[in-house]
């Protein structure tokens, strides 16, 4: 029992991580409304970055920054710093990808006039 | 041009592509018209870049080259052999011609903003050509989605008003399928601590049956499937591709699928291994199962269609079904079909492509319409005649030899789901382009609907030079093997 | 000490995440969608990550929201779901 609630305590963020790419899936796929879908992708792609960061993370280590010092230093006293690093550029690949979208969704609307999903298909149908 | 600086030609294609493309948005500044003519210097220095790297690389072998001078794990390495050199070679050889082709309906479109235009289509060809050299699998991702942010811009700019929406699809399923990638390098780097493509794959022999490994192997395999549009995650590719303007669609049809195809070949069998991957993960069968369905699935739809370039779309479906169902078969003589196969097809769809566009151009996008187009435009219909007989596998074209060494390797496996599926597929595309032909040829129709479009002698070179392109793949297909493929298979340790 | 804060962070970046694609009104969507982006920077800050939080806070809190009111602008407010 113990070992059940700890392989679900001791690992929060990854299940915070799967609901969050969940939440996201769910919002892509039976929203109705294109910018809501939008919103969707940008929290499923907010999952993964989380995912990285959690990797990185130990416990009790502390901000990956270095003093002026002479010693060594131990390891295990500081969280990895390279998953950090590859997020930095997937948080600006996910923002240019939120650009992109919602521009191609103000393209939608000037050409529709409208971004529910629904009357766009039936206005394509005519 | 000594050997030194040749060997920088790797890193500087993709910092000079980055380099040029924000120079030819700039020269908006000063003078919109001297845009593309830049454009078209820009794609030429880089072709002329790629082709040296091609005949060094052909001269000395593979080698590494390592950004800034950090060996990996630590830094980013680019990884050059004979066949990435050659695709990538392909594509900026598709880049130019197609540019060259289409001067004048960029112009006409786009004119008014045929800077920012200029500037997406260098970065998407340099996207891709990062793609194809690097041996990092996160500068991978990061070259992933810059090709594909710029070919969602690209494929909006639309012939039809669908456009922008099949465009915005195609932003959501691509997205999931880059995140997935993302994903799957996540999980090998929890196992391994590295991101370098060699340095994972000797780590990752150390500890076989892992359920973390296995997780990154599907996440990977699932995310390049959606952006390669294999067959259950196509749904995007038909739309995308059907509703863009024509010269995007002879761009991006060719190579975008092509070059992914190539991810998952450099990822089985350079990172995971083929003994992995095929004995240990089982990866034939899936592998098989996907293709078949794809190539059934691709040539029965593509009879329904009554639109040219969406009937096409799904010609594309088919050869992605091809070269995965070759991976599938995994003996030496199916993949090195698949490959062979890969190769041709990026010159056979670029010309299938860029000829229908030309009969799109003159008549309209139904294939009813065609009607005496041949009468028309013969010189574009013949072009057009000679990338689907090539195809369909007519003996002296590409294709045949592709699906030659493909059969082979299916015989020799027992494995008759994928010879079945590849004889009934191309006996579907003779009916297929036959038809077309049928409405071209035969039927004559008095009064042409519309007049003869006035083209250009570049829109003809153009058209010439993919024809020729499909006919010098078809009679080098020797030496490509030869040089460029066997290397490529011997390296990956597979006969 | 920690896990408290984690575990409040936590539950009001999942509350923001569903609030945020469930509220009928686009500008709300937009607002709680950078509040979200602004909980889950502060959740990374606690992690360690500190150089992706500030990236997340000025790029994915800030840019964002700027372009997701821009573009509600150009579009419709009020949505059906």
């Amino acid at each position: 029992m113990d070992s059940i609630l700890e392989f679900i305590v001791g690992r929060y963020n990854y299940w915070l991580y799967i609901l969050l790419m969940m939440i996201g899936l769910y919002a892509m796929i039976s929203k109705n409304n294109l910018t809501k879908k939008i919103v969707g992708m940008n929290i499923f792609q907010t999952a993964i970055i989380l995912f990285y960061i959690s990797i990185g993370f130990k416990k009790g280590g502390t901000i990956p920054i270095l003093e002026h010092t002479s010693h060594a230093v131990e390891v295990s006293h500081f969280v990895n710093p390279l998953p950090h690093v590859l997020m930095l550029t997937a948080i600006v690949v996910s923002v240019s990808t939120f650009g992109v979208a919602l521009a191609l969704a103000i393209m939608i609307y000037r050409e529709h006039g409208t971004l529910e999903e629904d009357e766009i298909l039936k206005c394509l149908e005519q | 041009m000594s050997g030194t600086m040749t060997y920088h030609f790797s890193v500087i294609l993709v910092t000079f592509g980055l380099l040029l493309s924000f120079i030819t948005y700039a020269m908006t500044w000063i003078k919109r018209s001297l845009c593309l003519p830049f454009a078209v210097l820009s794609i030429g220095f880089l072709s002329y870049c790629s082709f040296s790297l091609f005949i060094l690389v052909i001269e000395r072998g593979p080698f590494e080259y390592y950004l800034g001078g950090w060996p990996p794990p630590i830094g980013i390495a680019y990884y050059i052999d004979e066949l990435n050199a050659f695709l990538s070679l392909l594509v900026y050889l598709v880049a130019l011609i197609n540019l060259l082709c289409n001067r004048e309906r960029f112009l006409e479109k786009q004119g008014d903003r045929i800077g920012g235009t200029m500037a997406l289509y260098i970065l998407f060809i340099t996207g891709l050509n990062g793609i194809l050299l690097t041996a990092d699998l996160f500068n991978l991702y990061v070259l992933l989605e810059i090709a594909s942010l710029t070919g969602y811009a690209l494929l909006a700019i639309g012939d039809k008003r669908q456009a922008p929406f099949a465009s915005l699809n195609y932003v959501f399923l691509g997205t999931i399928g880059a995140c997935f990638y993302l994903l799957g390098v996540g999980y090998l780097y929890i196992k391994t601590g590295s991101l370098n493509m060699q340095d994972v794959s000797r780590l990752i022999t150390q500890i076989p049956k892992s359920p973390t490994i296995l997780s990154g192997f599907i996440f990977i395999l699932i995310g390049i499937w959606i952006k390669m549009g294999l067959f259950p995650f196509h749904i995007w590719l038909p739309r995308a591709y059907t509703n863009t303007f024509g010269p995007i669609s002879s761009l991006i049809a060719p190579l975008g699928t092509k070059v992914m195809a190539y991810v998952i070949f450099r990822v089985i069998l350079f990172v995971f291994g083929k003994e992995f991957s095929f004995e240990i993960y089982s990866l034939g069968h899936v592998a098989t199962l996907f293709g078949v369905a794809a190539i059934l699935y691709g040539a029965i739809t593509a009879l329904r269609q009554t639109d040219l370039r969406r009937m096409l779309c799904f010609v594309v479906i088919t050869e992605i079904g091809y070269i995965v169902a070759g991976l599938g078969v995994g003996n030496i003589n199916a993949i090195r079909g698949s490959l062979l196969h890969l190769l041709n097809d990026v010159a056979m769809t670029f010309c299938l492509f860029l000829s229908a566009d030309h009969l799109i151009v003159n008549t309209g996008t139904k294939i009813e319409e065609l009607k005496g187009v041949f009468q028309k435009t013969p010189f574009g219909s013949s072009i057009y005649v000679l990338a689907s007989l090539s195809v369909i596998g007519i003996p002296p074209s590409p294709g045949f030899f592709g699906k030659w060494y493909l059969l082979q390797g299916s015989l020799e496996a027992q494995n008759f789901w994928v010879f079945g599926a590849i004889l009934l597929s191309s006996l579907l595309n003779t009916v297929l382009f036959f038809r077309t032909f049928e409405e071209g040829y035969y039927h004559h129709t008095e009064s042409p609907s519309y007049g003869p479009k006035k083209t250009s002698l570049s829109a003809y070179g153009g058209i010439l030079a993919s024809g020729l392109l499909v006919v010098l793949m078809g009679l080098l297909a020797h030496p490509i093997v030869g040089h460029i493929v066997d290397p490529f298979l011997l390296r990956a340790r597979l006969p | 000490m920690g896990w408290q804060i984690d575990l409040l962070i936590l539950l009001m970046v999942i509350s923001c995440a569903i609030a945020a694609v469930e509220v009928k009104d686009l500008l709300a969507t937009a607002i709680l969608f950078g509040a979200y982006s602004f909980l889950m920077c502060l959740l990374w800050a606690v992690m360690g990550a500190v150089d992706v939080a500030f990236t997340e806070a000025s790029v994915g809190a800030g840019v964002s929201t700027v372009f997701f009111v821009g573009a509600i602008y150009h579009t419709r407010r009020r949505t059906k779901d």
